[in-house]
């Protein structure tokens, strides 16, 4: 789970634009500095949930590793293994790693928690919903088979709802990468969900 | 080719967000229908994996619990520090002990003989301050620091006893002041011309430092002399087992079983005494500081509260034994000791009547002019 090792470069350096001091907020982070945690924190929160939301689909586990991740931030910018220039980027990839850390310590499919997770789906009646439970299982199942450079690019196109701009910056890679990636990852998806149902 | 694909998808995709349905998008590339069909249907599936809202509760869960870690590396960060604090010096202290044990216990062990000028004296000073850093209550300290003190003291005398001219520092509390000649907690000291002197005049009890050199006629020549401020560590006044051994063997054939212990030099001054001259008497019944009395004449000029002035010094008479009726204005005989503080505890005083002013004690037979001058001041060394 020591994500601060294992982040690879081509996530957490891309620099996005942000419009406010980056560098004095990491700062605040180092000093611990509760005020500017908590800015951080509203500011990247809902992303890195999403994106985490995306990859397992479980609300429960999204929230644990979500806030999990922000905890890491906070340690390594006081070892000085954190992000110099883009929070955010450090923080998606921290939340990549984390999810494939969950997914090893679980062990299992991560659309058995799917079931769990959409239970506060609203459907008109059992069979609906069982209809539909059916329906993103597969999906969810379908999606899992995918590498983990497709899993990303689809959560961040369609977890996060990043342009495929801001998505390119975030996995540094350039946008004709990205738009190769992600169409790649869809049809691989739209087969695999194919293969699912033949089963 | 893919190109061309990836670009009409992009398309596709954002027409898609603007709400047109799949079939309807499909007609902008008609030629790309069945490599865009499956994959709009497959981004379909995929976006409803995403989770469009956060709920409120779910951020401020996940905001406590991260504010809350950031709370415990705070404390755990103070603790780190305060316990670093005690580690770096506990590690540099054990360091050191490992460097000395292993590399100069027999040098340290040499060295504790050692008199300034000898090549080993700097190591004894080194590991005394090494000796002082083991030692953490204020208490400990101190004693150490007075224990050093009269280890100056135990130097001097033998570069004195050896007559070899050294370079000394040392602390000490004036007992005696007789023109240029001075006692310095037991260690005579000359005041010279070139000798500095601090502004204030230096009174009997003062806690002074002295920078010197020890010469061969068993005196210091004081460079400089100056006031300590209040607090400073200052030797023992006891006297040791060297000096009392010393002393008795140097003085007991001048003034008999009960030594009095004065230096040659001062002994020799006697006949030229003018004002009154104290007195170390080595009294083996007496303990601790009271072991080193001394004995004054002089008169009283006020007595306040305990407090009395015998030529213009002040003295602490709660342990007095009062002999006599003493008025302001008495010629007295007192015995007494220097306290820890400096002040001069008397703990015998007695009237002397004129007649016997100059008879009080053998060493001081020659003051003719003492009772005439007793009263108005001590000769302080104010020279």
């Amino acid at each position: 789970m020591n994500a601060q090792n294992t982040i690879p470069s081509k996530w957490g350096l891309a620099n996005i634009m942000t419009g406010y001091d980056e560098n004095s907020e990491l700062e605040g982070l180092k000093n611990l500095d509760s005020k500017v945690i908590g800015t951080v924190y509203d500011r990247y929160f809902p992303e890195v949930y999403r994106f985490i939301y995306y990859r397992l689909g479980d609300e429960q586990v999204a929230e644990d590793i979500s806030s999990d991740v922000f905890v890491r931030l906070l340690e390594a910018v006081k070892k000085q293994r954190g992000p110099r220039t883009n929070v955010k980027g450090w923080l998606l990839s921290t939340a990549s790693h984390a999810v494939a850390d969950y997914l090893r310590q679980v062990y299992r499919r991560p659309v058995e928690e799917l079931q769990e997770s959409t239970s506060d789906d609203s459907v008109p009646s059992l069979v609906d919903e069982i209809d539909h439970r059916e329906k993103v299982y597969s999906i969810r199942d379908a999606y899992a088979q995918l590498t983990p450079d497709q899993q990303n690019v689809l959560a961040l196109r369609f977890g996060d709802g990043y342009s495929l701009e801001e998505t390119a910056r975030v996995m540094q890679k350039n946008v004709n990468a990205i738009k190769a990636l992600q169409f790649r990852a869809l049809a691989a998806l739209q087969r695999n969900i194919g293969e699912v149902a033949n089963e | 080719m893919n190109e061309k694909l990836y670009d009409a998808f992009d398309v596709c995709v954002k027409a898609l967000e603007t709400g047109a349905d799949i079939e309807a998008v499909l007609k902008l590339y008609p030629e790309m229908t069945d490599e865009l069909r499956p994959v709009l249907e497959a981004l379909i599936q995929a976006q409803s994996l995403s989770t469009k809202t956060v709920s409120e509760d779910t951020v401020r869960r996940g905001r406590a619990r991260v504010l809350q870690h950031a709370t415990l590396m705070r404390e755990s960060s103070r603790r780190q520090r305060k316990l670093g604090f005690v580690f770096r010096r506990l590690a540099a202290s054990l360091a050191l002990t490992f460097v000395l044990l292993l590399g100069g216990t027999g040098i340290v062990s040499a060295s504790a003989g050692a008199l300034p000028g000898d090549n080993l004296y700097p190591v004894k000073r080194t590991w005394e301050t090494v000796r002082l850093w083991f030692v953490f209550s204020p208490e400990g300290r101190e004693e150490l620091e007075s224990e050093y003190e009269q280890e100056r003291l135990d130097e001097i005398d033998e570069l004195l006893g050896q007559g070899r001219e050294e370079v000394i520092a040392f602390y000490g509390i004036v007992t005696t002041q007789d023109g240029e000649y001075w006692l310095v907690s037991g260690v005579p000291v000359q005041i010279t011309a070139k000798t500095q002197l601090p502004a204030e005049t230096v009174s009997i009890g003062a806690p002074v430092t002295v920078v010197g050199r020890t010469n061969a006629q068993g005196f210091i020549e004081a460079q400089m002399l100056g006031v300590l401020a209040p607090g400073v560590s200052l030797p023992p006044l006891e006297p040791n087992e060297s000096t009392s051994d010393k002393n008795e063997s140097n003085e007991a054939d001048d003034h008999g079983e009960n030594a009095v212990l004065v230096t040659p030099q001062a002994a020799d001054r006697d006949s030229g005494v003018t004002t009154p001259q104290p007195q170390v008497e080595n009294n083996n019944n007496l303990q601790d500081e009271q072991s080193r009395t001394f004995e004054f004449r002089g008169v009283v000029s006020s007595q306040k509260d305990g407090i009395w002035v015998i030529n213009g010094q002040q003295v602490d008479m709660s342990q007095a034994d009062i002999i006599g009726n003493i008025q302001n204005g008495t010629f007295v005989k007192l015995n007494g000791y220097y306290g820890l503080d400096g002040r001069f505890i008397v703990t015998k005083i007695e009237q002397r009547d004129d007649n016997n002013k100059n008879s009080g004690s053998s060493d001081n037979s020659n003051n003719d002019n003492r009772g005439d001058e007793g009263g108005q001041e001590d000769n302080k060394g104010d020279d």
